[in-house]
């Protein structure tokens, strides 16, 4: 009885006073039951530790900027290498399903993949122990935690703190007080960086240059691409899907010996 | 702390040609014992400088002993010392040990280490050579205890204070910085492009195994072997086990230096202790030799893999739809039934049927391709192989009698156990009402490859007593309520997952072929905890812990479970 009703009010986030011994008795419990969770990784327990240090985090921090992160696993030839035996990287392009059943079997590799991609978008996308900034401004703080979706695979919610942020109060003050100033700017940053682009030109482009399929549908019946016809066969042979392979680097930047 | 003293042996020894000073300054330690000397003991002997005030109340402490003709090139480089020539009688009571015995050098006078202070003193004191004349001793201004005390009470004070003003300076400029933050320019996202695509070079992720711990390592940071002669010290008796391909072969460790098939090179960690010539403490010498895994032991289906191991665990994972796995259940594990199964493996076809049933679950009976796709199918030769190689070479089998008998009544490939079916209602294989709150998906299960099943635990002991039509009925009742699809015999006390270092070995036969290598052996035991002994099997060189369907996250649940259980134990203490 008291049990279940302390369960209602606390699922409703209700206030609750413990003024009868029964309900100190639940208490106590709850408290020995997050002692022994408390260090089991993925408890749930071990979920709200997290939860209570992100909380920590925003009291001194401040608002925090929220991402999530999925690396396309049986997608990145790095995740095909190690789930691989073999010992030196081949650039070879695998079929969908090869490379499913590959990543598939080895859930080690696909963990390992996940962390040196994680740690790499730390590094260089948030700025963290380069020498340059993030996207995002300069980091002050980061909170990340790992989840895996529905067909588990492993994804990364990220709250990231950026190094003089204002509370929220003091953004919406200084948008409804008509800062004319200050709204264009921060719709210029929101704009500036939530964007995708490409560098090699835009979309449209790249869809140009990448070649049509030479046969149409999946059926017993294949129809060919009148599109296809048109182009030379080199073309379409040559080309590798880039999101199945290593990334090139670009040209060194003009730029830099400007800058300094 | 720094102090002339610790180089006054130098200073002394060469003091007839030039004096060396050393000004290094000493980090850390305890300071040395230093004699201060008052200005009044040594007032009477001062020779330089000329003008000095014997009623200053200094305190001086003894420097270096020198050639007269180096004399004034010291006095500028110490500033405020000065320069006395005393008797030896006179000087010895003001030395320390230390440099009682590097004058005592100086002036050729043989001075035992076990000499007292006292005796050297005395011989000092009846000594006299042309050096006495010549040499004088230094002695530089030093402060007493309560001003070194003061003095150090005062710089701890500063250091903290700068501290305390790097930490309120650093603040302000959090706040100055302007928000909202600049864009980034093209120069910031080439940049990060850059880095990026440089992390993705080969150079930053190719990865081979060392030839001596077998751990995967970076390929740049591997190392050749330069010197073979060193291997020498890998040659350590019982860690491995010689194949024997038939059983009059004779029992012997792997010849020569235990390393790693088809690596040749060596990773920094083990370089290290290499050079020095001693065993590194990762090496497969320590007791973490596993083997090369044999072809017979490979591609095992889960009925295969259950007639060979020794000691084996629920079911505790189950595949979704994308084919991955997922954990539904603790883990848990027994020994084999032992009445049955345990001394006589395979067991026979009547006893398997017993302690094996396998219940499918659906809206129509199973088809031959269904039969295809269960982890059920048994291949006759392939598990006599296993068991034939296993026998011969795995530590925990060498006492198992192979039943040819009971392997003869097997199909030469198929499902050795009664096969039921039961119509179910609804289209997936769960039930409705069963179905946690946070359990989303519809069906447990995959449509291809292994097909996944859930393992109902009934002791070893209550499968001895009933028939299999007595067997049935708990079964059906258990259907009835749940829907599990397999149950599977095994012992009634569950295995021990503390101090247990034959476990791993025994559950998979086919990951540790020789029995060898198991977790939390004796000899590791305070060297690698066990968390760390997982994470280097994982990262073994030929993957094959990694690419096994249950062991990495066994591995992992075992680690919960005994963390809960360290909890909850603390708790009731």
């Amino acid at each position: 009885m008291v049990l279940d009703s302390l369960s209602k009010r606390l699922s409703k986030g209700e206030r609750v006073v413990l003024e009868t011994d029964a309900k100190k008795v639940y208490y106590s419990i709850l408290a020995n039951l997050d002692h022994i969770g408390g260090h089991v990784k993925g408890s749930l327990t071990s979920k709200k530790y997290m939860r209570n240090e992100i909380w920590s985090l925003v009291s001194m921090k401040g608002a925090p900027w929220f991402i999530t992160l999925s690396p396309a696993n049986n997608r990145h030839p790095l995740c095909i290498f190690y789930a691989d035996k073999d010992v030196s990287f081949k650039p070879d392009l695998r079929t969908s399903k090869e490379r499913d059943t590959l990543v598939l079997r080895n859930p080690a590799a696909a963990a390992r993949f996940f962390d040196y991609v994680v740690w790499s978008m730390i590094k260089h996308v948030l700025g963290v122990g380069a020498d340059h900034n993030g996207i995002y401004g300069k980091m002050s703080a980061y909170y990340g935690t790992v989840e895996q979706q529905g067909r588990l695979t492993l994804h990364l919610h990220l709250m990231l703190w950026i190094d003089g942020v204002i509370s929220p109060q003091e953004i919406r003050d200084r948008i409804m007080g008509q800062d004319s100033e200050f709204q264009k700017s921060l719709v210029q940053y929101l704009e500036g960086v939530h964007s995708g682009e490409l560098s090699t030109g835009s979309l449209d482009d790249i869809f140009k240059r990448q070649p049509t399929k030479k046969t149409l549908g999946t059926g017993i019946h294949k129809v060919v691409n009148p599109a296809s016809l048109s182009r030379k066969p080199s073309e379409t042979e040559d080309y590798k899907d880039p999101t199945l392979t290593m990334p090139l680097a670009p040209p060194p930047c003009v730029h830099k010996t400007r800058r300094m | 702390m720094w102090t002339w003293r610790t180089n006054s042996n130098t200073a002394v020894a060469a003091s007839s040609r030039c004096c060396e000073i050393n000004h290094d300054r000493f980090m850390g330690g305890g300071s040395c014992y230093v004699r201060l000397i008052s200005s009044e003991e040594v007032s009477d002997f001062v020779v330089r400088p000329l003008d000095f005030d014997a009623s200053s109340s200094l305190i001086y402490s003894f420097a270096t002993y020198t050639d007269g003709y180096y004399v004034d090139r010291v006095l500028d480089e110490l500033p405020g010392s000065i320069a006395v020539q005393m008797s030896l009688h006179k000087l010895a009571p003001l030395l320390t040990m230390k440099d009682l015995t590097a004058v005592a050098k100086l002036h050729s006078t043989t001075i035992s280490k076990r000499d007292s202070k006292d005796l050297t003193i005395l011989k000092l004191s009846h000594h006299h050579c042309p050096i006495c004349e010549s040499h004088f001793s230094i002695f530089v201004p030093d402060k007493t205890k309560l001003q070194k005390a003061v003095e150090r009470s005062r710089a701890a004070r500063e250091v903290t204070k700068s501290k305390e003003m790097e930490h309120t300076k650093a603040a302000p400029v959090c706040h100055s910085s302007v928000f909202p933050p600049p864009l980034p320019s093209k120069c910031l996202i080439h940049d990060i492009i850059e880095g990026y695509c440089k992390d993705m070079e080969l150079d930053s992720f190719q990865e081979a195994g060392c030839c001596f711990c077998g751990q995967l390592t970076l390929m740049r940071n591997l190392k050749n072997i330069e010197d073979a002669v060193k291997l020498e010290v890998l040659r350590v008796p019982d860690a491995t086990w010689k194949e024997q391909v038939i059983a009059t072969d004779p029992v012997s460790d792997l010849a020569g230096p235990i390393t790693t098939d088809g690596c040749d090179k060596v990773c920094p960690a083990c370089c290290v202790h290499l050079d020095k010539g001693c065993i590194p403490p990762r090496s497969l010498t320590n007791f973490f030799w596993i083997g090369d895994v044999p072809p017979v032991l490979k591609g095992l289906t889960f009925a295969e893999q259950v007639f060979i191991a020794h000691v084996r665990h629920n079911h505790c994972l189950v595949r979704v739809s994308s084919g991955r796995a997922k954990m539904i259940a603790n883990w848990i594990m027994f020994a084999t039934p032992a009445a049955r199964v345990y001394d006589v493996l395979p067991p026979s076809w009547d006893d398997l049927s017993e302690v094996l049933a396998c219940v499918f679950i659906g809206s129509s009976p199973p088809t031959e391709a269904d039969y295809e796709q269960m982890p059920m199918l048994v291949r006759r030769n392939k598990v006599k192989d296993a068991l034939q190689w296993l026998k011969l070479n795995h530590s925990d089998y060498a006492d198992l009698n192979i039943s040819y008998e009971n392997l003869e009544s097997y199909p030469l490939s198929g499902i050795p156990v009664i096969v039921d079916f039961r119509k179910s209602d609804s289209d997936g294989n769960k039930i409705q009402t069963v179905m946690s709150k946070f359990d989303n998906d519809l069906e447990e299960g995959t449509t291809e490859g292994p097909c996944p099943f859930t393992v109902h635990g009934l002791t070893g002991d209550e499968y001895e007593n009933m028939s299999i039509d007595a067997l049935k009925v708990p079964a059906l009742r258990h259907l009835e309520k749940g829907g599990h699809s397999l149950a599977v015999g095994h012992n009634s006390s569950p295995q021990s997952l503390y101090h247990n270092p034959q476990l791993y070995p025994q559950m998979f036969p086919w990951l540790f072929p020789y029995g060898k290598g198991g977790i939390r052996q004796q000899v590791h035991a305070s060297k690698i905890s066990e968390a760390e002994h997982k994470k280097m099997l994982l990262m073994y060189y030929d993957k094959h812990f990694q690419t096994d369907y249950y062991f990495p996250m066994i591995a992992f649940n075992q680690e919960q479970i005994k963390k809960g259980t360290t909890g909850s134990f603390l708790l009731a203490k």
